[in-house]
């Protein structure tokens, strides 16, 4: 991914997003309290105003292609969700399985039943692989690091890379 | 619910020294660096009326300070697997590009409407310019 395949039009829309937010939030919604807490009184005239809407213009500029670079990096939302859901089966026995009520009120909740407490306790090596996976995933493959194997390497049995390479794929 | 209990599961198997280590190094940087023999003067003196009148009031804002470092630690973490980034050098350009774009942007316009001395910019960016590279090129090199 480079620098030249953003979406353009994108980044200057969040920019304009985050400027006309900032515009609102310190003028019609916020502006009172804003004006309390730092001391500013509506009599004196306001100082650094154009400056300060170019500025943060600029830096919601900044901010918006920072923010697309970090939306790239990270791992796509819907297979997280899904790997996320397949390893969640592992967690059922966990539901509540016996309600029990005293006469005062007190309600508790314990999955106590013969079976499900045999589940509860092997639950842990159930979700061991599955989080060992998610993990994997998350690490957005190897690890470019010379001369130590990481842990993508020590799980999924490849070799560790010889020479150290930033490229992104 | 589920898919957050996976996440935590997923985080809690991740290797937790590095992030104490740097919430810690992110912590004593900023005692370091607000510290009179650095910059605690022209810090208060920049901040004039808003300058904190009560020692305990700092000595508050210090300890709770970690807590946000952990939250800086953990969430420039993730960042830094993102990038797949390894080593001190590439870690470094991941907190530089942090900096650039949550701390130094939009805190520009910030402090020019709040009326902030340039000189208070300059200090508490600079803080954090110097913890974020130093910490991501940290977590990166050790994961």
């Amino acid at each position: 991914m480079h620098h030249l395949h953003f979406n353009h039009y994108a980044i200057l829309v969040a920019a304009l997003f985050q400027w006309f937010l900032g515009a609102l939030w310190y003028s019609l919604l916020f502006n009172k309290p804003w004006m309390a807490l730092t001391g500013h009184t509506k009599a004196e005239k306001p100082k650094g105003m154009v400056l300060s809407m170019v500025t943060s213009f600029i830096g919601g500029l900044i901010l918006a292609f920072v923010l697309a670079h970090v939306i790239i990096w990270s791992p796509p939302v819907a297979g997280a969700l899904s790997s996320a859901l397949s390893a969640g089966w592992a967690l059922w026995p966990l539901r509540c399985s016996q309600r029990r009520c005293t006469s005062s009120g007190r309600c508790s909740c314990s999955p106590s039943t013969p079976a499900t407490g045999w589940f509860v306790s092997l639950a842990p090596a159930f979700c061991w692989p599955f989080g060992n996976d998610l993990r994997l995933y998350w690490s957005d493959g190897p690890r470019l690091r010379r001369g130590r194997r990481s842990r993508y390497n020590r799980l999924t049995g490849e070799a560790a890379p010889r020479r150290r390479a930033f490229v992104r794929q | 619910m589920r898919s957050i209990l996976v996440h935590l599961a997923n985080i809690l198997q991740a290797a937790h020294q590095p992030l104490l280590a740097s919430a810690l190094g992110q912590w004593f940087l900023a005692v370091l660096w607000y510290s009179p023999v650095v910059f605690r003067k022209p810090w208060l003196k920049s901040l004039g009326e808003r300058a904190p009148k009560k020692e305990w009031i700092m000595i508050l804002g210090t300890i709770l300070s970690f807590f946000g470092s952990m939250a800086v630690s953990f969430v420039l973490r993730h960042v830094v697997w993102w990038t797949g980034s390894a080593g001190l050098r590439h870690g470094a350009i991941v907190g530089l590009v942090a900096w650039s774009g949550f701390v130094a942007a939009p805190l520009a316009g910030q402090y020019i409407l709040e009326g902030r001395p340039i000189k208070l910019y300059f200090i508490n960016t600079g803080y954090w310019l110097i913890a974020l590279v130093l910490s991501g090129a940290f977590l990166a090199r050790f994961q």
